[in-house]
């Protein structure tokens, strides 16, 4: 009954029989290999700015074109997409640090303690989250502008309600198993239940939200920096540039395109991925 | 000192919200629902009397699970305006700092003159006082001689009839596309919705706002491309914001849908020999609608924010841009009075969202 | 008009070598494989059967409701004397309701939750023509009719604030608003408890003496069966293996199936403390053809023809049986009283 073999294997073999979960893992991996070596592998540097070149269509020398400073899209797309991703992973990382925590500790301790958390959590789940983040994004953009670390916090608060919320209810119904008895009895003190034996087998749903948490951060970072307010120089930040030079005259579809062609494509994937693993952990969900 | 009170208090209600008996949430809620009548009425007495008559009729009519949920109501919005208060004295500058004649004597006049104290607790109760005293905004802090309520007016029948229009879309588009492909599983059609779907929710809304505005906007030009001069500015807005949500909408009714299809009581609906037709529209329709109920008030929710973006990306004069507008220029009461306006609407749709789902869910009503 | 062969002029409905097939990881299963049995105007016959044995499957292939991926596989279903199939969809949806009604085990899930009993309750009476208020005034009497008390207040209760035996009255009244000529009753009283269970078979009877309705009433309860069929049809692996009149079946049973079925319920007369007697092994599950008999891996009177080939249903006396153990030899065993 406690985290071992059985459960997950089975749901691993489900999910590699899953079309849509094992392309969306695919192109995930290749889009991240791109990001990581592709700079490198190039030899292009986004940052270097060739004013000759401003607004050069997809060519041989530029894959995909420049933008208005003439520098290379392609690097700028590749790096951002480190960026991007490593917001996405860091934020998630966050949510689920803190929503973990808060839900196994309000579903271990169940009663008044859990009844006080999970208002906390319905309370906070009522405000136009999103309202103050960009609040707190906007107050402090003079001194934050560009810097990751306070919009990563940010975007990590608005997720984390629902993880908690979904451990806690894991934790709940797995607290009352024999198998947590049995622990209590040989001795094992709280933090020791909740480690070992709790959490392993809360994974599954936790598994499956922070796969689709990951891309609803990377689209709120790229709100923030439509509105200015993102991380430097990321797929959300480059999307944003595609669309303020949409005009009727010129059109620089490539500066939208691939920006955007890559942001999708990272999360759709990460979409069929996680619809994957939560078909394979709980195969009654869908038909 | 009424600052303290007011967010001690909001903060106890909150706590105590779980364990209050019966008869308390009643009081409370109904007095929590009528109390912005009473500040929002031009005649005090008037007001006070119409408020004490309809916090009298929700207390006893009001079912138990909607009156819990308005007691929270009022000490939430309390709260909310507090930590906004708080975050605004936190971050650096001050509505006043920017004046080119910055000497201390000027900038205390002007405080006083505006009511501008420089503790946030003191703003807070300064703010709380006018607003439930005098029901007044407060004058803007940057834009001269005109009060938040003035500035806010003409913006909010815009911003509501764009969030209403998308929400309309969303729930239309999203029920029609999930419930068709819940009807004819593993087809194309499923498929070709299903995919679509996906494809709203991975892309950024202003990535489909700009699609949507090069190809019905400038390349067939049958609609106009910004500003707002009218409702048919107001489509592609619609539309853009709309996008992921009914993407959201498709994916829940299908899946509910799939899964009423599967009930015995819709066996028992097609053995007595019903129309497939009408097994769908007056038996497992309810089941598809249940989960879209459930997801109204998140989406709703969900289109205010995106809102800012839309709007900015349209140019449109709704409530997202005072909101941005007030934030950069430390307009403390133009940013509370858009905080508050859209804490009260999102609270507002979750209590319709609720109601909705008790009206469609019979087991979930409660006996009085 | 009748077609057929010579009783099929009084039969309501016939089954003909019916099967039905659920698709499996393992290959196909044949629930139900070559079931045929008839069915005369205002008769109340019984379908025994453990559970698996395929009888609710085979009453859902009556009205073609056998629920996607199973399938209805075979056979002929003939409606007084005509081929339902003929008309293809249509054909069964004209039976649905009208001719044929149902009434499911679980009365708690097999009414729809979202609307109040009166409002369904009047569908099904609408469907036979009445107008809003008819169909209203109809839906009350019938739930008086099956017992519910205070009828009227009950039409604007939710399913959800009814009892079981409640539920399952209206599930009844349900079914007769559709004034079929056909019930089928899916184990109707196996969800309830015991007292209920009497009331609602008592109904059950009365209803079907009033109007004449023909019955199919499909239990794994042999008692049950008893006390209110005409005739009774035993069940094994998807197919008919005796059927009889109900009393010759219960004092005479002629398949070693049917007599291991009987002696598995204690007698009343019998020593106390006596070991419970059951079947040992576990009926088959179908993939392919039966090429001998199903019942012989669990059959005490087996014999090595019995692992050669099917026994065919043979019809005698007015009894039908599917087995090659001589008559004489079963007839012997111990008598039941």
């Amino acid at each position: 009954m406690s985290a071992g073999a059985g459960p997950f294997a089975e749901a691993l073999a489900r999910l590699r029989r899953d079309p849509g979960a094992l392309a969306g893992a695919a192109l995930l991996a290749a889009i991240a290999a791109a990001c990581a070596f592709g700079p490198w592998l190039l030899g292009q540097d986004p940052l270097a700015t060739a004013p000759a070149l401003r607004h050069q269509p997809p060519s041989a020398a530029h894959w995909f074109g420049t933008d208005a400073l003439g520098r290379d899209l392609l690097a700028r797309v590749l790096v951002g997409g480190r960026t991007s991703l490593a917001v996405g992973l860091a934020a998630t990382a966050v949510s689920v640090g803190i929503g973990t925590l808060y839900g196994a500790v309000a579903g271990l301790y169940g009663g008044r303690i859990d009844e006080l958390l999970m208002r906390v959590v319905d309370f906070l789940y009522g405000v136009p989250y999103m309202f103050l983040v960009i609040l707190i994004m906007l107050l402090f953009a003079d001194t934050a502008r560009g810097e990751p670390l306070p919009v990563f916090v940010a975007l990590g608060l608005v997720q984390w309600l629902t993880m908690a919320r979904i451990v806690r209810g894991q934790v709940l119904s797995l607290r009352e198993r024999e198998f947590v008895l049995a622990a209590r009895v040989a001795g094992a003190g709280d933090a020791r239940i909740l480690l070992r034996h709790l959490l392993p087998n809360a994974l599954g749903p936790v598994v499956v939200y922070a796969t689709l948490t990951v891309p609803a951060v990377i689209l709120l970072e790229s709100f923030l920096s439509f509105l200015g307010l993102g991380v430097a120089l990321s797929w959300g930040e480059l999307v944003a540039e595609g669309v303020s030079v949409v005009n009727p005259v010129r059109s620089y579809w490539w500066l939208l395109a691939f920006p955007s062609g890559f942001l999708a494509a990272t999360l759709l994937a990460l979409n069929f991925l996680g619809d994957g693993l939560r078909d394979a952990l709980d195969p009654r969900s869908t038909p | 000192m009424t600052g303290a009170v007011a967010v001690s208090l909001a903060a106890a209600i909150l706590l105590a919200a779980p364990f209050l008996p019966p008869a308390a949430l009643r009081a409370l809620g109904g007095l929590f629902l009528a109390a912005p009548l009473f500040v929002l009425a031009p005649d005090r007495r008037l007001g006070a009397l119409a408020a004490a008559l309809l916090a009298a009729a929700a207390a006893r009519w009001l079912p138990l699970r909607v009156l819990r949920r308005l007691t929270w109501l009022l000490p939430s919005l309390v709260l909310l305006v507090f930590v906004t208060t708080g975050l605004m004295y936190l971050a650096p500058g001050n509505p006043f700092a920017n004046e080119r004649v910055a000497s201390p004597q000027v900038e205390a006049a002007l405080r006083a003159q505006y009511g501008v104290p420089r503790s946030a607790v003191e703003f807070f109760g300064v703010y709380t006082r006018r607003l439930v005293l005098e029901g007044s905004l407060g004058p803007s802090l940057k834009v001269q001689g005109r009060g938040v309520a003035d500035l806010l007016g003409p913006a909010i029948p815009v911003s509501l009839g764009l969030g209403l229009l998308a929400l309309g879309l969303a729930v239309g588009a999203g029920l029609a596309l999930g419930v068709a492909a819940a009807l004819r599983p593993r087809s194309w059609l499923d498929h070709a919705a299903m995919g679509i779907a996906l494809l709203g929710i991975s892309l950024p809304n202003f990535v489909i706002g700009a699609g949507l505005m090069v190809l019905f906007a400038l390349e067939l030009g049958w609609l106009p491309v910004a500003g707002f001069a009218g409702l048919r500015h107001l489509v592609l807005p619609a539309l853009t914001l709309a996008a992921p949500y009914a993407a959201y909408v498709a994916r829940l009714a299908r899946a509910g849908m799939l899964e009423v299809l599967q009930q015995d009581f819709v066996r028992t609906a097609r053995a007595k020999g019903l129309s497939e037709r009408a097994v769908i529209q007056n038996h497992a329709l309810r089941g598809a609608l249940l989960p879209v109920v459930s997801f109204l008030a998140p989406a709703a929710a969900g289109i205010l924010t995106g809102s800012f973006v839309v709007e900015t990306l349209f140019g449109i004069p709704g409530m997202g841009q005072w909101f941005v507008k007030g934030a950069i220029n430390r307009d403390y009461s133009l940013v509370l009075g858009t905080a508050l306006f859209y804490a009260a609407l999102v609270a507002a749709l979750n209590l319709l969202a609720d109601l909705l789902y008790a009206w469609l869910d019979p087991r979930v009503r409660e006996t009085r | 008009m009748s077609a057929g062969s010579a009783p099929a002029a009084s039969s309501l409905l016939e089954v003909q070598d019916l099967s039905v097939r659920f698709p499996g990881e393992a290959g196909e299963l044949r629930a139900v494989d070559g079931l045929s049995f008839r069915l005369a105007r205002g008769e109340v016959l019984g379908l025994v059967g453990e559970s698996g044995c395929g009888k609710s499957a085979a009453a859902l292939a009556l009205v073609d409701l056998v629920a996607p991926p199973g399938r209805r596989a075979g056979g002929r279903i003939l409606w007084e004397g005509v081929d339902v199939a003929a008309e293809g969809a249509r054909g069964f949806r004209a039976l649905r309701g009208r001719r044929i009604a149902m009434v499911f085990q679980d009365p708690m899930t097999s009414l729809n939750p979202y609307l109040r009993v009166g409002e369904q309750l009047a569908e099904a009476a609408r469907l036979r023509g009445a107008g809003r208020r008819a169909a209203r005034a109809r839906a009350e009497e019938l739930l008086e009719r099956v017992g519910i008390g205070d009828a009227a207040r009950q039409l604007r209760a939710w399913p959800h604030e009814l009892s079981g035996g409640q539920r399952q009255r209206a599930m009844l009244a349900m079914a007769l608003l559709g004034e079929p000529e056909l019930l089928v009753a899916d184990e109707p009283t196996t969800a309830l408890d015991v007292t209920t269970q009497a009331r609602i078979l008592a109904l059950l009877r009365e209803l079907q003496r009033e109007r004449g309705l023909a019955v199919l009433f499909i239990t794994h309860d042999l008692a049950v069966a008893a006390g209110l069929c005409d005739r009774v049809a035993v069940m094994y692996a998807g197919r008919i293996v005796e059927e009889a009149s109900a009393a010759a079946l219960f004092t005479r049973p002629l398949h070693p199936y049917t007599e291991a079925l009987l002696a598995c319920s204690p007698p009343m007369d019998g020593p106390r403390g006596a070991r419970l007697r059951s079947i040992e092994g576990l009926p088959p599950r179908l993939l392919a053809a039966a090429r001998a008999c199903t019942f012989a891996p669990r059959c005490p009177r087996a014999r090595p023809a019995c692992h050669e080939g099917e026994p065919l249903l043979e019809e005698r006396g007015g009894r039908s049986r599917r087995c090659i153990a001589p008559e004489a030899e079963l007839a012997e065993a111990a008598p039941r009283g």
